[in-house]
């Protein structure tokens, strides 16, 4: 197809390998709750979080002091918490420059009180803030940090850079071989932004190792969005018969370990869909690819709403347009969009993640497929459909045809059940 | 596509002015790129040196803000007036761009013969939302990992 060019595979080594560490901060966590209790308290109860170190982190300098030591110098103790001894890297690899993303709400005067921080916890780093409090924009972040970066290495410092969201995009720093989230939640995209700022080529070999420092792993989905996704693109541009094989490809080659004091140990498939099934994970990429923008507005709010009469209306002129599924509302070329709000988008994804959450209430109905749960459902009338409605808050049809017309990505559904 | 598609002018536009950093150093990095001139919207002169590029018929890459601001549909006007199919390139089309303030300008002033090419890292149902899309092509980051090591599929 190219006249000009040609694929040169042997350029793909140039990848950088990407390795996922989930850290588990209970222990410093243990640690604040004893010494500091009121650093993460809401309403008498103790609830640590990012997002409330980064809005009082004078209040949490305690919980952060040992965090940072426990990780970066390998101080308290806690082995799961060492980098170097969770990712195998040595000294003799010299300067080390590590990034952390912090909430994106933290606030400059904050950041700046997170930074003396850091510099006082961390005697060997350098610690760079990439912010506007440092009188920094998008467009002099990459050498502003170029030149400590070379400051740090006259003066064998590590690096550490910190952020709240600036410079997490078209920012290449090629040294970056950690990259921190320290952030509680956040929207895929902008994970994956952050996560890219380690996966600048360097030197060969180079493997960016992205660290997720949570206070609850078992809820960690960050880096899920990512992954499942991998898989559909990968199953349909490689025509794999089921998305759980897709998986298991993509696990072989991006390697995601939990921290444990006797060393990372990698998350294989089955352990990983556990996980990815118990924080509801595939229900939320259930949410974010369905074909919203594909509907007119007056669906987007029936489906929202969960009102079947104006879905129904919809399906009927899109019938007599001879077409035969349900996302045929797309609007005439330069206006395939869908006028509704944001808002009415957010929420029509809403139910459709509520939706993938409830679905074993059909799909274990009977039958050995979903097909036949709706089938045996329509025999048995109007009694257990008018259930199925008061239970998901839907129309029992809409849901049938959301799911059985694919709206409802069936791969990623029957992922829930494999 | 520059090259494969010979277009005469290639607009690379972004809300994200970094982007063309990364642009430039690719163009100026790789001998098949030596014939292209790289001209940035609003520099002085740009708009003589596009048109004598033009009339040379050497390929020219021109590098537009999509900030509001700083004469932007001025640049676009002049740009799109050149007599030339051209090839548009939206680079991080998910932010900023992809609101419709920062978009309709393109939009309005693109010819049927330009093609349109939108370029994310993340959010591409986002970034497609406002634009007819022809064809849609997805890659995450760990496809090519996927590529990089084949050799761990088979084990």
């Amino acid at each position: 197809m190219l006249k000009n060019f040609k694929v040169d595979p042997t350029r793909h080594q140039l990848y950088v390998d990407v390795e996922f560490y989930q850290m588990n901060l209970a222990s410093v966590v243990e640690i604040a709750r004893i010494s500091e209790p009121g650093a993460f308290l809401q309403d008498g109860i103790f609830l640590p979080s990012w997002s409330k170190f980064a809005a009082q982190p004078v209040k949490g300098k305690g919980f952060f002091t040992n965090m940072l030591q426990a990780v970066l110098e390998g101080k308290g103790g806690d082995d799961s918490l060492n980098v170097d001894y969770q990712t195998g890297r040595k000294s003799k690899e010299g300067t080390k420059v590590a990034m952390m993303f912090l909430p994106g709400s933290t606030t400059n005067d904050n950041l700046l009180e997170i930074k003396t921080i850091a510099e006082q916890a961390l005697r060997g780093f350098r610690i760079v803030l990439v912010s506007g409090a440092e009188s920094m924009t998008n467009a002099t972040a990459e050498q502003a940090v170029k030149e400590e970066i070379e400051k740090a290495e006259k003066n064998n410092q590590h690096v550490l850079i910190l952020s709240a969201g600036m410079a997490q995009r078209s920012f290449s720093i090629p040294q970056i071989t950690e990259l921190y989230l320290a952030y509680d939640t956040g929207e895929s995209g902008s994970t994956i932004q952050k996560i890219s700022r380690t996966l600048t080529p360097h030197k060969v070999g180079k493997i960016g190792r992205v660290i997720s420092l949570s206070f609850d792993p078992n809820r960690d989905d960050k880096l899920d969005t990512m992954i499942i996704e991998t898989a559909r693109n990968y199953k349909n541009n490689h025509n794999i018969k089921d998305l759980k094989q897709a998986l298991r490809d993509v696990l072989k080659t991006v390697d995601i370990f939990k921290c444990l004091p006797e060393g990372s140990v990698k998350i294989e498939i089955d352990e990983y869909l556990e996980n990815t099934l118990a924080r509801n994970s595939i229900d939320r990429v259930i949410g974010k690819v369905a074909p919203y923008r594909e509907l007119t507005r007056d669906a987007i709010v029936a489906l929202s709403a969960g009102n079947i009469d104006v879905w129904r209306s919809e399906r009927q002129k899109a019938a007599a347009r001879g077409k035969t599924h349900i996302n045929v509302v797309k609007k005439s070329k330069g206006k395939d969009r869908t006028d509704a709000s944001d808002q009415e988008l957010a929420k029509a994804k809403e139910m459709i993640v509520t939706i993938a959450q409830n679905i074993d209430i059909i799909r274990f109905y009977g039958g050995s497929s979903i097909e036949e749960a709706f089938q045996l459902m329509d025999e048995d009338g109007e009694n257990i459909q008018t259930d199925v409605t008061r239970q998901f808050g839907v129309n029992y049809n809409l849901i049938k045809e959301l799911v059985l017309t694919n709206f409802i990505n069936r791969d990623l559904l029957e992922l829930k059940f494999s | 596509m520059v090259c494969e598609t010979g277009a005469q002018l290639t607009i690379v536009a972004s809300y994200v002015l970094t982007s063309f950093a990364s642009f430039k150093k690719d163009l100026t990095s790789f001998e098949q790129f030596r014939n292209l001139l790289l001209v940035e919207a609003g520099d002085t002169g740009w708009e003589e040196k596009v048109n004598e590029s033009i009339n040379n018929r050497q390929q020219v890459v021109v590098f537009l803000s999509m900030c509001a601001g700083g004469r932007r549909q001025d640049k676009i006007d002049t740009l799109f007036s050149v007599p030339v199919n051209k090839l548009i390139i939206i680079d991080e089309a998910d932010f900023g761009v992809h609101q419709v303030k920062q978009s309709q300008p393109l939009i309005e002033a693109r010819k049927e013969d330009d093609v349109v090419i939108l370029m994310t890292g993340t959010n591409g149902d986002k970034a497609a939302s406002i634009w007819p899309v022809d064809h849609y092509l997805s890659v995450t980051y760990p496809e090519l990992l996927i590529e990089k090591h084949k050799d761990r599929l088979e084990s």
